[in-house]
């Protein structure tokens, strides 16, 4: 069917309808009364859907103007749990609603929805204060546990493969899952503590309660002494987080900078005042496990 | 003299870190890792990848009407047909109107 010269072209309806749907709801969850330029949201409206028996074009709009933000407020909190116990409801919800805004999603799975948190937060420090490290180090965690989660894996090397290979000039890779991180707090024992509390909430209360006081809970941790390097990872289709000593966790970050092994192991370890033999009988059990673990490819 | 003596050390390192490769693949073929996994593995994650309830990034539950909602409403059931849309909140439809 041929479009009319005072038909819309499809491309400016759907435009017209994304400008109406991403503006937040208001206090009541309901679609804003007026657009972002002031004009009336259902005169607006009016011009690009029709009205049923049931339903005015505005109500029409509305119904999917819920569905989106609850939706993406829904998958946004469900992926970023510490942070709303680190933060406390109210102020988690403030920043979902001006994340979203800045940031609607833009993939076609709502997995990616929180990628551009971390560089937020760093942009919009307010939203996160006094607490700001924390939730930093909060979210960089919860991001790589969703990388983790579905990153894709290739196929782990071959030992018997690298028998003979030369030692200097061998090439490694790390799975693509694998995060490596330096932070400033215990985020992981944070998580495990979370885990408790709610394990601890269901056992000893009805569903409703708990889940009540779980939203109520805040938790907080002290800052670490001295930087913790984590790995977050996955094994046998779980997600894992795992402490590493500060060389290895140099000396990964190498390799997935596709340094040789030789020089990974290096400036893993220049300048230390470690002895050979202590340092060659690290290398040895770090390669050990990660190669059981899948690390390398 | 300093620079061979770098270039040694590294390859020494490289040689520790392929033996211990070596050693990582023998464990792994003798199939411990899923009994040494807990330990060697860090603090377990509460996700599991395999979870057919979450489909983040899979469309595991394309057909099943509802991904990441929790939905037990009425996603793919043709409950709202005709109402402009099909809204969840909390895992529960909202027809409010």
């Amino acid at each position: 069917m041929k479009r009319t010269a005072k038909q819309p072209a499809l491309g400016d309806i759907q435009r017209l309808m994304f400008d109406c749907l991403r503006r937040p709801l208001t206090k009541d969850e309901c679609l804003q009364p007026r657009t972002a330029r002031g004009r009336s949201t259902a005169d607006l409206v009016a011009t690009f859907i029709k009205p049923n028996d049931r339903l005015t074009s505005f109500e029409r709009l509305e119904l999917y103007a819920q569905q989106y933000w609850w939706r993406l407020l829904g998958s946004f909190s469900e992926d970023f749990r510490g942070l709303r116990a680190v933060l406390g409801e109210k102020k988690f919800d403030r920043l979902a609603l001006a994340y979203i805004e800045a940031q609607p999603s833009r993939s076609w799975t709502l997995r990616n929805l929180g990628e551009r948190l971390e560089s937020f937060l760093l942009a919009h420090p307010a939203f996160t204060a006094p607490r700001t490290r924390l939730a930093l180090d909060v979210v960089r965690v919860e991001w790589a546990r969703t990388v983790a989660f579905d990153g894709p894996e290739r196929r782990p090397i071959h030992p018997q493969k690298l028998a003979g290979a030369d030692a200097a000039s061998v090439k490694l890779k790390l799975q693509p899952h694998i995060t490596l991180l330096e932070l400033t707090h215990p985020v992981d024992r944070l998580f495990a503590k979370l885990k408790r509390t709610a394990q601890d909430q269901s056992a000893s209360s009805n569903a409703v309660s708990a889940a009540r006081a779980s939203r109520r809970a805040r938790v907080d941790v002290r800052p670490s002494r001295a930087p913790i390097h984590l790995a977050v990872h996955r094994v046998n289709c779980s997600v894992y987080y795992k402490r590493l000593e500060p060389e290895a966790c140099i000396l990964l970050s190498a390799i997935q900078s596709g340094a040789t092994l030789a020089d990974a192991c290096g400036v893993a370890f220049l300048g230390s005042k470690k002895k050979t033999g202590d340092i060659t009988a690290s290398i040895s059990k770090w390669f050990a496990t990660w190669t059981e673990l899948g690390w390398l490819c | 003299m300093k620079r061979t003596s770098i270039l040694s050390t590294k390859t020494l390192l490289a040689g520790a870190a392929l033996a211990g490769i070596l050693t990582g693949g023998f464990a792994a073929q003798a199939a411990v890792v899923k009994s040494k996994t807990g330990a060697q593995a860090g603090i377990l994650a509460d996700e599991k990848a395999d979870d057919t309830h979450d489909c983040k990034g899979k469309n595991s539950c394309k057909g099943k009407g509802g991904c990441k909602s929790g939905d037990n409403g009425c996603g793919g059931k043709n409950s709202c047909k005709g109402k402009g849309g099909c809204a969840v909140k909390d895992g529960k439809p909202v027809h409010g109107k």
